[in-house]
């Protein structure tokens, strides 16, 4: 795994706005960030990345299986008790799943490590899938990347599949939505539909605040038809505690990402896999956080239950010393995990995130940040792989 | 190999509000090969004709899916289905030929909405609007709007919908409003 510095392409951000991708550069500070690269090693992509993803993963839905038949973890979740039977009925009902990212340290060395999941409403995904992908082919044409390189990134594909095995049993039209006013959310459930589109799925966009209720308690868009299938690019945590969540278990609409992913949109999760699986050479030692008031122990991380994008995380470092990333999310319980720092390449923090979708691991993309938290300010840098 | 070998986009990099025009169900609608058909067939005056051929060759032009390769809109709409557009600094990219246009006539209920999500494609006089239409390869026999739905041949399709009385809105996104950003 190196970090190689390139030169951009002198078009590129014309081709992003052309091409949908306008939250490129928020604010001016660039977010996709094409002045250098990663590369990988076949051997680092499948046996350090792509294998541990699936394994991984399969450790999640084997907690969603003890979850949904046992309180004891809903009620350490957090998760409000009225809607323990919403969510173990869709995991019993096998409501289908779409897409997830796993954010992993890892350095080229070792066994990559689990900071956490983004089970719920994980973005990035256009910029991994897509532009990403797009770089690559350009830079291959153009001769400034070597002709044999690869790309661990077939999730586009992945999720055309997976939109078009849903298709038969999926009432529609699927509707998209997320929150007024936030460009990247926006593009990524444009992004989204759009690959439903491909698998030939109906489709609508509302946004979210626009949802109505009914009479009957059915939700509905603004011209009164009801919503039979939503993809919401808006967490469970924050539905269930709003207005309309109430409404959930008895509405009838199907939901992706669906209810159960609740449980895996929890930082609650980390304590719980290490609990299940400890030593796991993925996985970090974590534990629920018995005394929040108190500065972190030296060596241990401390994250909120809910949060987004390093939202009040804490570091304390082995030494002592404290870095943290403030945020609004200070009204849950809390989360300890060990320290282990992501690798530093020329004062750059880099983070992996591997995409599932279905069931399947499919690629990454890489985000890097001048600090140790990465955020919803860090840089998204393409990678290629060869030998 | 493990990318993707042909990705797309095929509503995308268009003005994407543009893209809940589908949203509404047209009651009616009326599919035409060209222009002279409309003319011919006398069930719409020339100037309706005239305007939404027009408005409809706009929307193609601006929204119609682009692919990245001749190999990848060939897969969709077929060997002579595409046509190439050159766009300088660029490169060349591909999109569907538009295979025919559909008017639609609006429920007048839903002006207001329709003149947000339009935008720059309001209708024109009288509640009519022309949408452009394309043929898979699959599928020579039907039509298809850009989104990929499917229309049936000739007039007066109605949709049916599963309609509810909305007794309030704006009961998601209060946390968000709260706190900022949320996608991770």
């Amino acid at each position: 795994m190196q970090r190689i510095r390139a030169e951009e392409r002198p078009h590129w951000r014309e081709q992003a706005e052309r091409l949908g991708f306008l939250f490129h550069s928020p604010n001016g500070e660039p977010y996709w960030d094409e002045t250098a690269y990663y590369r990988f090693t076949l051997r680092q992509i499948e046996d350090d990345l792509e294998r541990p993803t699936e394994e991984v993963h399969e450790l999640c839905m084997d907690l969603v299986a003890r979850a949904v038949r046992d309180e004891t973890y809903l009620r350490r979740l957090c998760i409000p008790e009225r809607y323990w039977d919403y969510i173990r009925r869709s995991w019993l009902d096998g409501q289908p799943h779409l897409y997830g990212r796993m954010d992993f340290a890892y350095d080229g060395r070792g066994p990559a490590k689990l900071y956490e999941l983004n089970y719920d409403t994980p973005t990035s995904l256009y910029e991994s899938a897509f532009f990403q992908w797009l770089w690559l082919e350009e830079g291959i044409a153009a001769g400034t990347l070597p002709r044999d390189a690869d790309q661990f990134n077939s999730i586009q594909e992945a999720l055309i599949e997976a939109f078009a095995l849903l298709r038969p049993r999926l009432p529609m039209p699927l509707y998209f939505t997320s929150v007024r006013n936030a460009a990247e959310d926006r593009g990524t459930i444009l992004y989204l539909r759009d690959c439903a589109a491909q698998a030939g799925i109906e489709t609508r966009l509302i946004d979210l605040e626009d949802i109505g209720a009914s009479i009957d308690g059915r939700y509905t868009d603004l011209a009164h038809d009801v919503l039979p299938a939503v993809f919401k690019l808006y967490p469970w945590e924050f539905m269930f505690h709003e207005k309309f969540g109430p409404l959930l278990p008895k509405a009838d609409t199907l939901f992706f990402e669906p209810p159960w992913k609740a449980v895996l949109s929890n930082k609650g999760v980390l304590p719980l896999l290490w609990e299940l699986h400890p030593g796991h050479p993925n996985l970090l030692p974590a534990r629920f956080d018995p005394a929040p008031d108190s500065p972190p122990p030296p060596g241990w991380v401390r994250k909120p239950l809910f949060s987004r994008e390093g939202a009040n995380v804490e570091i304390a470092l082995p030494d002592g010393s404290v870095v943290s990333e403030p945020g609004p999310y200070g009204d849950a319980p809390w989360v300890l995990q060990a320290f282990h720092p992501l690798p530093c390449f020329e004062g750059n923090y880099a983070l992996i995130g591997s995409w599932v979708i279905g069931d399947r691991a499919c690629g990454i993309g890489i985000r890097e940040d001048r600090s140790l938290i990465t955020t919803d300010a860090s840089r998204f840098l393409p990678h290629i792989f060869c030998d | 190999m493990k990318r993707s070998r042909i990705v797309g986009l095929a509503l995308m990099g268009s003005a994407p509000v543009l893209l809940s025009a589908c949203g509404e169900p047209p009651t009616e609608a009326i599919t035409y090969s060209s222009l002279e058909q409309c003319l011919k067939d006398g069930k719409l005056s020339a100037e309706v004709c005239e305007s939404e051929y027009q408005r409809a060759v706009q929307m193609h032009q601006q929204t119609a899916p682009r692919f990245t390769s001749q190999a990848a809109c060939e897969a969709q709409y077929g060997p002579q289905g595409c046509q190439v557009v050159r766009a300088p600094g660029f490169g060349d990219y591909f999109m569907p030929a538009m295979a025919g246009f559909m008017v639609a006539k609006l429920l007048d209920q839903r002006r207001d909405r329709d003149q947000a999500y339009y935008g720059g494609y309001a209708r024109g006089a009288g509640g009519y609007r022309g949408e452009p239409l394309y043929r898979n390869r699959e599928d020579r026999s039907t039509w298809r709007t850009w989104d990929n739905q499917t229309v049936e041949r000739g007039e007066g399709k109605t949709v049916m919908r599963d309609k509810a009385i909305t007794q309030s809105r704006g009961g998601f996104g209060s946390q968000a409003a709260a706190r900022g950003s949320w996608g991770s």
